[in-house]
């Protein structure tokens, strides 16, 4: 961040990625306008940052790069009806806009070396779980981790984000890659069945594993007591919320859960963590 | 101790204006509030307290956080005034919620750069309250009217002058500045600095213990008791506003051709609004949550994160609230409902 948290960086949009069949999701890849911005965009999985559409506002949104892709910036958008995203799905490549951050904490990538990885994700709440994986297998930090196991659903074929990428993850021998779907098609020859049922068929026990679980409130709510079932401590179950969000920085006051504020303690929590929160989220 | 007489205190304020703007409580549309002054005539002399929070002065109500020229793309910042700033006639309690929103405003080192700018250009010049309201409860919350903590001078209103002490290196100063107006307090006055001192103290009438309260509030969120007190609560966020330690805000920006000027205005906790996701989600979508979360945050989450009680005993919600809602007797059934 520059010396003045409320600036954004200029940016412009290189390539927009519509992700799925609803056409509400997509993936804007941005570069800095100035490199010495880029330098200062110093983050890690997990982390977001607030995207400016001059003259409609800022929204938070997670970072879908990982910090090894250099050059691009990537965030994964959902049109949800708000001023900013829907903006924002309007644009086309070319056009300038702005990014403040790295905002929040992290996905604890150094404190996890060599432990088993567990990624659950479900919907469009991949976003930041594609950062952490996509930094986890780069030929620089793969070593560092022993079994990385992979579980991401969506309500329908159509609606699973980052389908070239998931290919790619497929073919690879070092990941262990569940795609599944809440309703099959004509087409679907993968898994069915909810996120939850499949990590409770393929997670049989803890075995010094790490996960982290992003996605609808029902998946999470239901995930977790599979991975406490399996012998996970709370400390290692990790997920990121989301608030309404303004500076980004713990000042405007609204995305507190009791004493906590999501964008400066999270988004990032331990379902420890959240035990000892307020359920007011 | 040294003295400035009543019918010196314009060419003390005189002396101000040459070096400082001077900002004073004045009267506008029918409330006293803190206003740059032209002319020493203009000042309030006879208040027990602004009407708005002179926090506004630091953390106005809406400003420009920077603008957008469309064509160039780059995020311009509004200059900022350069001449020092005096705010003369500050209570102490107002002069000790800004020591509460600095550490908002610096937290973790981040700091914000708007409100820092005009809080390091600014001497505070504080009147103690020798006649306190009957809402005032500023005893009850680790302060009094003749708090010192905060200031950069010191007013007392003696019967004929002001006793005026310097507090802070800032202050000291000022202090010299005008020392061509002050004269040595005699015997009496001092004796009558004193009494009044004591005096106002004992006029603080209403008392309120919060020994322990925020301790008790940790393990209070899903009591009973908060069924109680938003049933008479409209929502208008009247204390929010008038709250000199309230510092929650938004941010949007207004578009006109080919400039765009990022702004941020005051925002409230009381409002549906505040918390509403653009999923439609809404965290805290009653009243009573929304309740809640004031007192909390002020008594509890603001103590675990910053180590003090976001309220200094003001009353200004108190006097101001439409439906009577008095945040005294919600601390004293807190403190008394069994936790």
């Amino acid at each position: 961040m520059g010396i003045n948290p409320y600036t954004p960086y200029p940016v412009t949009i290189k390539r927009v990625v519509v992700e799925n069949e609803d056409k509400d999701i997509k993936s804007f890849e941005l570069v800095f306008t100035n490199p010495e911005h880029e330098k200062a965009f110093n983050y890690l999985p997990g982390q977001f940052a607030e995207i400016s559409v001059w003259g409609y506002g800022e929204c938070p949104i997670g970072m879908a790069s990982s910090p090894t892709e250099k050059g691009i910036l990537r965030f994964t958008v959902k049109k949800t009806g708000g001023v900013v995203t829907t903006a924002l799905h309007n644009l086309q490549p070319g056009r300038q806009i702005g990014v403040r951050g790295p905002l929040g904490n992290s996905y604890p990538v150094n404190e996890i070396k060599g432990k088993n990885i567990f990624i659950i994700g479900g919907g469009f709440a991949f976003t930041t779980l594609r950062s952490l994986l996509t930094y986890l297998i780069h030929p620089d930090n793969r070593n560092n981790y022993a079994d990385i196991t992979v579980i991401y659903g969506a309500r329908s074929p159509g609606e699973l984000i980052y389908k070239d990428e998931i290919a790619l993850w497929q073919q690879r021998d070092d990941l262990n890659v569940y795609i599944t779907v809440d309703k099959a098609d004509e087409h679907w020859d993968g898994l069915e069945g909810f996120v939850p049922t499949i990590a409770e068929q393929v997670i049989k026990s803890w075995d010094n594993g790490v996960a982290f679980v992003c996605g609808p409130p029902i998946m999470i709510k239901f995930t977790i007591p599979v991975l406490l079932k399996a012998g996970f401590p709370p400390e290692l179950i990790y997920t990121s919320l989301e608030m309404r969000m303004k500076c980004g920085i713990g000042k405007c006051g609204r995305c507190n859960i009791g004493p906590k504020y999501v964008c400066k303690h999270g988004p990032i929590f331990t379902f420890a963590e959240l035990q000892q929160l307020p359920s007011e989220y | 101790m040294k003295l400035i007489k009543k019918n010196r205190l314009k060419d003390f304020l005189n002396t101000l204006m040459n070096y400082y703007d001077v900002f004073a409580p004045v009267l506008k549309h029918k409330k006293i509030r803190f206003q740059k002054i032209s002319t020493p005539e203009e000042v309030i002399l006879e208040y027990s307290n602004t009407h708005n929070k002179p926090t506004e002065l630091f953390f106005p109500q809406c400003e420009v956080l920077f603008e957008v020229d469309l064509k160039e793309n780059i995020p311009e910042q509004p200059p900022k005034p350069d001449k020092p700033v005096i705010v003369f006639g500050i209570r102490p309690c107002d002069a000790r919620s800004l020591q509460i929103l600095d550490k908002v405003f610096h937290w973790d080192g981040v700091d914000d750069p708007y409100y820092f700018a005009r809080r390091n250009n600014a001497i505070l010049i504080v009147m103690g309250c020798t006649e306190p309201r009957s809402t005032c409860f500023c005893t009850s919350v680790g302060s009094g009217p003749m708090d010192h903590n905060g200031a950069d001078l010191f007013l007392t209103e003696l019967p004929e002058a002001y006793a005026i002490e310097p507090v802070s290196e800032k202050g000291k100063a000022v202090f010299e500045q005008v020392n061509d107006l002050l004269e040595d307090a005699t015997e009496g006055e001092l004796k009558s600095l004193a009494e009044l001192t004591r005096r106002a103290e004992q006029m603080i009438d209403s008392e309120v213990n919060l020994n322990g309260l925020s301790d008790k509030l940790r393990g209070m969120f899903d009591h009973p008791v908060w069924d109680e007190f938003h049933l008479s609560c409209i929502g208008c966020g009247t204390c929010t506003y008038l709250c000199p330690t309230c510092h929650c805000f938004d941010i949007l920006d207004e578009k006109k051709g080919n400039y765009v000027r990022r702004i941020r205005f005051w925002d409230c906790c009381m409002y549906p609004y505040f918390t509403l996701q653009s999923s439609g989600h809404n965290p805290r979508p009653t009243q009573k949550q929304r309740v809640r979360q004031r007192v909390m945050h002020k008594f509890q989450y603001f103590v675990e994160n910053f180590g003090e009680i976001a309220c200094v005993g003001c009353g200004r919600c108190i006097l101001n609230c439409p439906v009577n809602l008095d945040i005294r007797s919600i601390l004293k059934r807190l403190m008394e409902v069994k936790g």
